[in-house]
């Protein structure tokens, strides 16, 4: 049998509040107690959340038909534990995975990227070049994106635990969606919604900006504003590509750069051309000859991975 | 900060998941059910890679994996338990209203919880918390359906309030 979570006593108080509470009734002594035992520590309000976040669950139930399922289920378990034996060698403590408290560090390095099923269901890719955190606990999920980029498609917490993103620059909140984070180089971090909305709360910033779907937002922790000179698909990367449109070849090439080994370099005097197209981020050589092929420069290279784009 | 992929889990997986899929077949019955709880398996191993927790994986990879994949299957079992149970109650009890799928996705899966809570306790815990938290009966009530002391109601509830504390935040 595991052991409860670090802070047990307080767990074990809050647990025989709960049972309080069950055995007299919500009773107005008892409710008033239990706040003054709540206010008088955060390891005591941290354990009663749980405890109540639980209960609150559980109260929710259908009292027939939720008796007759478990009734069912426990039936229908004895049955097989004696028909196939399976669960005699297993035991149950282990499978309890079902909401760990969780906190770990995913990153990718250049070139990859990477989807993990967090515990919520909530799915998260990483682009190249990015390193984020998961915590979650009893009171909300948060990632933290350290650098790079990540695209998060919300799942339906049973708890319905706030699902928040934080950069240095902004904290995020989910509501119930589908978009991306970007941390760029200058102490900027964008947001591009592709489903429902997220609220941004700027760092140093008072008043929270709602983004929708469609908006892309700009935020360097004091203003937020939106992001009007964007030339790609803020989630094209998901697919595996860049579609650019209009987008200056100086830009273009720090993305295929961000997907390549080695320095790929553009010269000034070439950075201002505007391309189009769709170029494969698991083959920046390619991307690298089309454009060859398709503008006036050349490359120069000095060994195979480092590059640098000149005029022709 | 490690890396969430490194190499040894794509060897790993090279090695070892067609074996698994094929101990899960017998297992199971169904090679679709096996392919989803052998993939489920590696997706776990993947979850768990940064824990600082030691990882036995690599040098016991079989018993690692199979002990993973047994929970589960346990899961495997009880969900499709509670949820077939479950809608043969919707089916025959007279429910003032019928729930929407997505509710009825929640109850079924916080049942799948409390099912997997109660496993842990004593039948007459079990009966002292249903009592409590379906019906909403208080202590006294309790003790008299169950013919006990209000003492052990107390400490029924509260080792199933453990039970349930394990199941959801172990």
């Amino acid at each position: 049998m595991r052991a409860l979570a670090q802070d047990d006593n307080a767990v074990e108080q809050a647990i025989a509040w709960a049972v309080r509470l069950q055995m007299q009734g919500p009773v107005p002594d008892t409710l008033q107690a239990l706040r003054q035992w709540r206010d008088a520590d955060a390891s005591h309000e941290q354990a009663w959340q749980r405890i109540a976040a639980m209960g609150a669950q559980l109260s929710s139930l259908p009292p027939e038909a939720s008796r007759s399922t478990l009734d069912a289920s426990l039936a229908r378990r004895r049955q097989r534990r004696n028909a196939l034996k399976i669960l005699a060698v297993t035991g149950f403590a282990g499978s309890a995975t079902w909401m760990a408290i969780d906190t770990s560090n995913y990153s990718t390095g250049t070139g990859q990227r990477l989807t993990v099923q967090l515990d919520d269901g909530s799915m998260l890719t990483l682009n190249s070049g990015t390193s984020v955190n998961v915590r979650f606990d009893g009171a909300r999920r948060l990632l933290t994106v350290l650098h790079g980029e990540i695209a998060v498609t919300t799942g339906s917490d049973l708890l319905h635990r706030p699902f928040w993103v934080m950069t240095a620059e902004v904290r995020m909140q989910a509501l119930g969606t589908r978009f991306t984070v970007r941390r760029l180089d200058s102490q900027l971090t964008r947001l591009s919604v592709q489903e429902h909305a997220v609220q941004l709360h700027a760092a140093h910033g008072d008043t929270p900006v709602l983004a929708q779907t469609g908006d892309t937002m700009l935020t360097d922790g004091q203003r937020i504003w939106r992001d009007t000179q964007l030339h790609e698909d803020p989630a094209a990367w998901l697919d595996g590509v860049i579609a650019a449109r209009e987008m200056p070849l100086g830009q273009l090439v720090a993305e295929l750069a961000r997907h390549r080994p080695g320095l790929l370099r553009c010269d000034p005097g070439i950075a201002h051309l505007a391309v189009s197209g769709v170029f494969q981020l698991d083959d920046p050589e390619r991307a690298l000859r089309v454009l060859l092929q398709t503008q006036p420069i050349v490359a120069v290279y000095r060994t195979r991975f480092w590059v640098t784009l000149k005029k022709a | 900060m490690s890396h969430a992929a490194p190499p040894d889990l794509s060897t790993l997986y090279s090695a070892h998941h067609g074996w698994l899929q094929g101990w899960l077949r017998l297992k199971l019955g169904s090679g679709a059910d096996a392919a989803d709880v052998a993939h489920d398996t590696f997706l776990r191993l993947l979850q768990r890679q940064d824990r600082p927790r030691p990882q036995p994986v690599f040098r016991e990879p079989r018993a690692y994996l199979t002990r993973i994949a047994q929970g589960l299957v346990i899961d495997h079992y009880r969900r499709r338990d509670v949820e077939h149970a479950y809608l043969q109650a919707l089916a025959t009890l007279p429910e003032p209203t019928a729930p929407s799928p997505e509710a009825r996705l929640l109850i079924i899966d916080t049942l799948v919880r409390l099912d997997t809570a109660l496993d842990a306790l004593k039948p007459r815990a079990r009966q002292a918390f249903l009592l409590a938290q379906l019906d909403g009966l208080t202590g006294p009530a309790i003790a008299a359906e169950l013919n006990i002391s209000l003492a052990t109601v107390e400490r029924d509830l509260a080792s199933a309030w453990r039970a349930c504390y394990r199941v959801y935040f172990s």
